[in-house]
């Protein structure tokens, strides 16, 4: 019955430009979807931490395979980012990450 | 100019989440969100339970403008728990109406006559089927608070609701829902009290089939509810259309505005007990009969008529209230 709660933490190297955006919001959280929120934390933070709220508790090891896959490739660094989540499978949530990092690059 | 914003105007209302829709139902650029989701005002009684909190508890609110009149909005979610309205939720929409009353008192304290100050409006996008029944009492609270609220704002705020999002307006919102001033719904909005899965589960599926599409829409839809007058406006499922309907609203004086509203004085209850009485007469079996009633012959063809062309040939409720017809 409880929600899972899971945190996991990234080093980089702090990026050097800032573009426009101090906080990202994507998602829902519904049966099968999820919300992500991601804020910066203040300049030359060279770590980023993801915090997960899931109430499909036992899949702590492919969260982190989903996370480790997007912190490789988008390089995401000095920010926190919140995940509230209701059962998603890893594809939507590879899919909810993408449309975050797509916000990123917009924004 | 924003491109976001100018993409959603042709979207259909129903489709947009409640954040999109409470930006997009302002002019451009002038949407500010207040709680956002940043604040992580989530609800503390859904994770002892096991389910998983929203960072904005399935409500966005707001200020922004609306053709020239200043506006707080509300607009609520439907994908995060039915859009249920539990503890944070209802106090995140009390504390956006007490906004607005507060904001007028300024305003006409600041300005000699409404020409110079314009006039706050509410602005209430529904999309819910009430209480949210992991925090019922708090919600049922909030409910009334609600109420108090829109009391307490009577004939100093208008307050103007829109209907149109998937879920409808159910439950206790319905209530609420009724007693907004002007109310604006699309032929996808729906509104209601017990909500049609709900009727069937109790009475029966031969009471009410929920799974008839056709039969919940225009028992609920908003073209049935254009025609008993519990809505004052149909429009098409376009945000634009929606935003439009709003802006030309908030821009009417405020005696206008009131004088749409259906409850609030005991000849409002009369006129409603009359159409109770009249729906529940024997010969009425359905929607459509109550739709004969009222004079309207070629029912299917206006059940598929476009929404303009419904909303200029459907003949509705003759109720007598001032300001009709438009």
């Amino acid at each position: 019955m409880a929600l899972e709660r899971l945190e996991f933490e990234y080093t980089g190297v702090p990026e050097e430009k800032r573009d426009g955006w101090d906080y990202l919001h994507v998602g829902h959280v519904m049966s099968g979807d999820l919300e992500i929120l991601v804020e910066r934390l203040p300049a030359q933070a060279n770590v980023s931490r993801i915090r997960i709220t899931t109430s499909a508790v036992g899949f702590g090891s492919v969260w982190q395979m989903v996370i480790d896959e997007f912190m490789a490739t988008r390089k995401v660094c000095g920010c926190e980012i919140w995940i509230n989540d209701d059962g998603a499978t890893p594809a939507v949530v590879k899919l909810r990450l993408s449309q975050l990092a797509r916000e990123m690059s917009v924004k | 100019m924003d491109d976001r914003w100018n993409l959603m105007q042709d979207q259909p209302f129903s489709r947009l989440n409640a954040r999109e829709r409470a930006f997009a139902i302002c002019n451009p650029d002038s949407f500010i969100e207040l709680l956002c989701p940043r604040r992580k005002l989530t609800s503390p009684h859904l994770p002892p339970m096991g389910q998983t909190p929203q960072f904005d508890d399935g409500i966005v609110v707001g200020l922004g403008k609306a053709g020239k009149a200043p506006v707080v909005v509300v607009s609520q979610e439907s994908r995060f728990v039915g859009g249920g309205v539990g503890e944070v939720h209802g106090t995140k929409m009390v504390m956006a109406i007490r906004l607005a009353l507060r904001g007028q008192e300024i305003l006409k304290s600041q300005y000699r006559s409404s020409e110079d100050s314009g006039q706050v409006a509410l602005v209430i996008s529904f999309d819910t089927g009430g209480v949210r029944l992991q925090e019922a009492n708090a919600g049922l609270l909030a409910h009334s608070e609600v109420m108090d609220a829109f009391q307490a704002a009577r004939g100093k705020v208008p307050i103007i609701g829109v209907i149109g999002g998937t879920v409808g307006c159910f439950g206790g919102m319905g209530f609420v829902a009724s007693s907004v001033d002007v109310l604006i719904m699309s032929d996808v909005g729906r509104l209601g009290l017990t909500g049609p899965g709900v009727i069937e589960e109790v009475v029966g599926t031969e009471e009410f089939d929920a799974a008839n599409r056709a039969l919940v829409w225009r028992t609920t839809g908003g073209r049935h509810r254009f025609i008993t007058r519990d809505a004052d406006f149909i429009v098409e499922d376009t945000m634009k259309a929606f935003r439009e309907k709003v802006s030309e609203v908030a821009s009417w004086p405020l005696e206008k505005i009131s004088s749409k509203r259906i409850i609030g004085t005991g000849d409002m209850v009369l006129e409603q007990m009359r159409l109770v009485e009249l729906a529940a007469n024997d010969k009425i079996q359905d929607s459509w009969d109550l739709w004969r009633q009222f004079g309207n012959e070629d029912i299917e063809h206006l059940w598929d008529s476009d929404v303009s062309e419904f909303a200029a040939h459907a003949q509705r409720w003759p109720r007598g209230r001032i300001g009709d017809c438009d």
